[in-house]
């Protein structure tokens, strides 16, 4: 029976999460539909592209078709990856997204990973000192990271790199090098940028998590049974307090997307968000939608993750 | 056992500085079980908390002691105290609320204290928390459970079975039938009593309500607004009460959900943040005299232990 | 204490302590030694936007073909553009834009949050439950990329960029007002005016509405800082008009034209204090607020 809830449980998510996937697939096709003009020829059809291209993209696209017809090729081809001709490169979108999308995920995993651990740390020492001089220190500093717009202080720390010198502020590796030492030292610019911008915000969330749980029952239970603070704060507040923050991760990683959207525009790094800078300077609408339709089901995704490792850690929901 | 005297605590709040308790003498004897009665702001959940010194921040204990066979519980460090705390005096919480973690199993939870206090580890340690549930009612299939899958009867029992664990010789029982309905409240107050008697415990039952209290006090402090009413054994504050406040309660009854008594005392009661001088209960008192908005807490009627700070208690 | 006793009081509260007017509120709220520095930083960028023709010691768009990157010097106090426009003068500007789109985005994204929140929780149900997964869809998306394909698509004009980071940024108000409401829902006299067959909509209005908006205005605050933020992520994108005057458009011609990485910080920097500052003015301000109007927040 406890089984069969939390597969219930996991079900509802699933279905959310296609029914996601399909709204952003048909706000989509809507929006590029509604654009002044002739909207087929604004996204299928450039002076760029060769005859025969467009010719391809008439019959993939079924674009003499009537609109439903276009609607269900458009899902059958978003499905499978096929998001259509850049009008730039001429090549099929996805042939440009895939690369650019490890790039990007090279740099936002580490970054992630960091600024969480860093985040729950320095909200964990903030919370248990509440409303001292270090936990007002620890708090301001993570809201004035917080509020730094992160081109800003990407710039700032390509500023810094110059003036000292030897440290690469662009791009992925060096011309001619594939080494991991010039990958790392490539990323540790914009490494640096994503963490500080992006460590403040779960900082401030685990230290509100934290002291919410801190004034619950159980934690009085655990003071009267003579537990010390280390056995309070690790065996009892942070499991608990560590809940909403999974839940809170998820909502946000929209935010680390647009961050390294930022942070890949300014060190000129090859990933999915360089790629939508690029792109938006040269009006190349087809990867635009390719890679807000990628970047988009990879923030569902990893929030349908998220909620199935909550039902796995919270008994509540695995033990309904 | 234990003896309160002068105990004054406060809470700073944004809005003043309240008066949770004033002046308080209180004396418990080895095993026997004392009941502390009063609404909700008297000051009897704060007591409890002074007890184990586990008061909030911003409570502060402005004068006065607790003592416990002769030792000043204010006088102990942090570390002795916390040593102290679970292991010789335990507290029972509401356990229909939120007393239990979530996140741990209730053997986990219940074997917990032995385990801070080194009296045994590991599989050891849960094998005596079984133990104890079993002795509390509490069956196999529930050993493994979390709380939510309990119901509010069966959490209450596994938060005994967690204080007495480690055999304490107080148990201080904070609204521990609260929130629970009337056949699993009689069950927990008679296990509450018979674990009381068999390990000789001293224990404080503190309660809004008068009516269960009876049930398995031996003694009862009414408390009001942070201050002693009355106090007496149990059949000399059921049968002959002396302040007009314990003949109000005693006229009480809880509501449906337990937490609050539709009483005919009319009034609110008074706030903490700002405490009239004289009677704190005159206000509400039918037998008011003039002289009551000048009273000073002198002691009204005394014969043997029980007494009642009132100036008027031949009316009652 | 459940959390629809702890609204009551706090509504009880918030009344007691403030009294009704506006008076009792400013004195509550001067006492909070961060909402008024927020207060005080917002001020200040609002006279900035105000004074900008009286203040900036040049025309911002007066292009000087001869002077175009220079660094500061006592005529150009923060050097000129890479068209020779006087930087000073554009970071004065450029709160203007700032504020605009803060306030006017802020505006929008409250407003449909309130209806949203209000009405998902007032009626609950099925009406709820859609709403509120369109909520959690709005909430989990990248916006921002959201916005960029929009406003791409539709044309980056000012009007268009407002339209667009108002009507996506709405989710966070939704719930909380939402959550809100459920708990107000359940007072004695709201349920005694549905029991008595009271119209919805004068229920919501009339009697809902008022309770909620404390909160909403700590929100409208903070929304002001998020749609700022937006509005400079986007400018620096490109995703916007380059006629106008904006912090976030002058760091992208620094990037654009290779001034960051020609060390030119006196082009870079200070738009870029002036985004953290008016940021922290509005989230300060928002918070101070919330902090205010929310019980869970404060003391014993």
């Amino acid at each position: 029976m406890a089984a069969a809830s939390y597969s219930t449980y996991l079900a509802r998510r699933v279905i959310l999460t296609v029914v996601s996937v399909f709204i952003i697939i048909s706000f989509n096709f809507l929006l590029f539909r509604v654009l002044p003009g002739n909207p087929i020829t604004l996204l299928y059809r450039s002076p760029r592209l060769t005859f025969n291209q467009e010719k391809a993209l008439s019959i993939e696209f079924g674009l003499n078709r009537p609109e439903w017809v276009q609607y269900i090729l458009y899902v059958k081809n978003a499905l499978e990856g096929n998001f259509g001709i850049s009008y730039y490169y001429k090549v099929s979108v996805t042939s440009k997204i895939i690369p650019a999308l490890e790039n990007s995920l090279i740099l936002l995993i580490p970054a992630t990973i960091i600024s969480i651990l860093l985040g729950i740390y320095t909200g964990v020492f903030s919370a248990w000192r509440e409303n001292t001089k270090a936990d007002v220190a620890v708090l301001q500093t993570a809201m004035a990271f917080y509020a730094m717009p992160t081109f800003w202080l990407g710039g700032i720390f390509i500023l810094i790199a110059i003036y000292i010198g030897g440290i690469p502020v662009a791009g992925e590796y060096s011309v001619g090098s594939t080494s991991i030492i010039n990958l790392m030292e490539h990323m540790a610019l914009p490494l640096l940028t994503l963490v500080l911008v992006y460590y403040g915000q779960f900082t401030i969330m685990m230290r509100n998590s934290l002291r919410d749980v801190l004034s619950e029952d159980y934690i009085l239970t655990a003071y009267a049974k003579g537990a010390d603070s280390k056995r309070i704060l690790y065996s009892h507040a942070v499991p608990n307090a560590m809940l909403p923050m999974i839940s809170l991760i998820a909502i946000n990683l929209g935010l680390m997307v647009t961050g390294a959207i930022l942070v890949e525009t300014v060190f000129s790094w090859p990933g999915i968000g360089y790629l939508i800078y690029q792109s938006i300077g040269h009006l190349d609408y087809p990867m635009l939608q390719g890679a807000f339709i990628i970047v988009t089901f990879s923030v569902v995704l990893a929030n349908l993750l998220a909620d199935i490792i909550y039902g796995l850690v919270d008994p509540r929901i695995r033990y309904r | 056992m234990i003896s309160v005297n002068k105990l004054n605590v406060s809470y700073k709040t944004d809005s003043g500085v309240a008066r949770a308790i004033t002046d308080l003498d209180m004396d418990v004897h080895e095993g026997e079980t004392m009941g502390l009665v009063g609404e909700s702001g008297s000051g009897k959940s704060t007591l409890g908390l002074a007890m184990m010194r586990i008061l909030p921040k911003n409570a502060q204990i402005l004068s006065g002691s607790i003592q416990v066979d002769g030792t000043d519980l204010m006088s102990l460090s942090t570390g002795k105290m916390r040593r102290l705390r679970g292991e010789t005096i335990s507290m029972v919480f509401q356990g229909a609320m939120n007393s239990l973690n979530p996140l741990m199993t209730i053997e986990r939870q219940v074997s917990e204290p032995l385990i801070i206090h080194n009296m045994a580890q590991g599989e050891d340690a849960l094998e005596r928390g079984r133990e104890v549930l079993r002795k509390v009612g509490l069956k196999s299939a529930v050993w493994k459970q979390y709380p939510h899958q309990l119901s509010g009867g069966m959490k209450q029992r596994a938060v005994i079975a967690m204080a007495i664990i480690t055999n304490p010789k107080i148990l201080i029982a904070d609204e521990p039938t609260t929130g629970l309905d009337v056949v699993t409240q009689m069950a927990i107050v008679k296990l509450l009593k018979d674990t009381q008697r068999e390990r000789n415990i001293t224990m404080i039952f503190i309660s809004h309500d008068l009516p269960i209290v009876t049930k398995i006090a031996d003694r009862i402090s009414i408390m009001y607004g942070g201050r002693l009413m009355e106090s007496g054994t149990t059949s000399e504050i059921v049968r002959s009460p002396r302040h007009p406040y314990t003949t109000k309660l005693l006229a009480s009854v809880p509501d449906v959900r337990g937490d609050h008594l539709i009483s005919g005392i009319p009034g609110e009661p008074v706030s903490a943040l700002r405490l009239p001088a004289g009677c704190l209960f005159r206000e509400r008192c039918e037998n008011a005299l003039k002289e009551c908005s000048s009273y000073n807490y002198e002691i009204g009627y005394q014969e043997k232990d029980h007494v009642a700070f009132c100036i008027n208690t031949g009316a009652v | 204490m459940n959390s629809q006793t702890e609204v009551m009081d706090y509504i009880k509260g918030s009344m007691r302590r403030t009294g009704s007017g506006v008076l009792g509120f400013w004195n509550r709220y001067k006492r909070n030694k961060i909402g008024v520095a927020g207060l005080g930083i917002i001020i200040f960028f609002t006279l900035m936007a105000i004074l900008a023709p009286v203040i900036s010691p040049y025309n911002p768009n007066t292009i000087n073909s001869s002077l175009y990157l220079s660094p500061p010097s006592s005529a150009h106090l923060l050097g000129t553009d890479s068209l020779g426009r006087d930087l000073l003068s554009r970071d004065f500007y450029g709160a203007q834009i700032s504020l605009i789109v803060g306030f006017a985005a802020a505006a929008i994204s409250v407003f449909v949050g309130l209806v949203i929140g209000l009405y998902s929780g007032y009626f609950g149900g099925w009406a709820d439950e859609i709403l509120m997964r369109v909520t959690d869809f709005f909430l989990v998306i990248p916006t921002l990329v959201f916005m960029i394909v929009i406003a791409a698509v539709i044309g980056p004009s000012l009007v268009n960029v407002i339209l667009v980071i108002g009507l996506l940024s709405w989710p966070s108000t939704a719930r909380t007002i939402r959550s809100m409401v459920l708990s107000i829902k359940n007072w004695p006299f709201i349920e005694s005016a549905m029991i008595n067959g009271g119209k919805s909509n004068y229920i919501i209005f009339r009697h809902i509405a008022p309770n909620v908006f404390p909160v909403v205005f700590a929100n409208a605050v903070m929304s002001v800082a998020s749609a700022i933020f937006a509005q400079a992520s986007l400018v620096f994108l490109g995703v916007g008009d380059i006629t106008d005057i904006s912090w976030g458009g002058t760091i992208h011609n620094a990037f654009a034209f290779g001034a960051v990485s020609a060390g030119m910080w006196w082009y870079v920097i200070p738009p870029g204090l002036f985004i953290i500052l008016v940021i922290l003015g509005f989230t300060m301000t928002g918070y101070s607020l919330e902090e205010m109007f929310n019980p869970k927040k404060r003391g014993f």
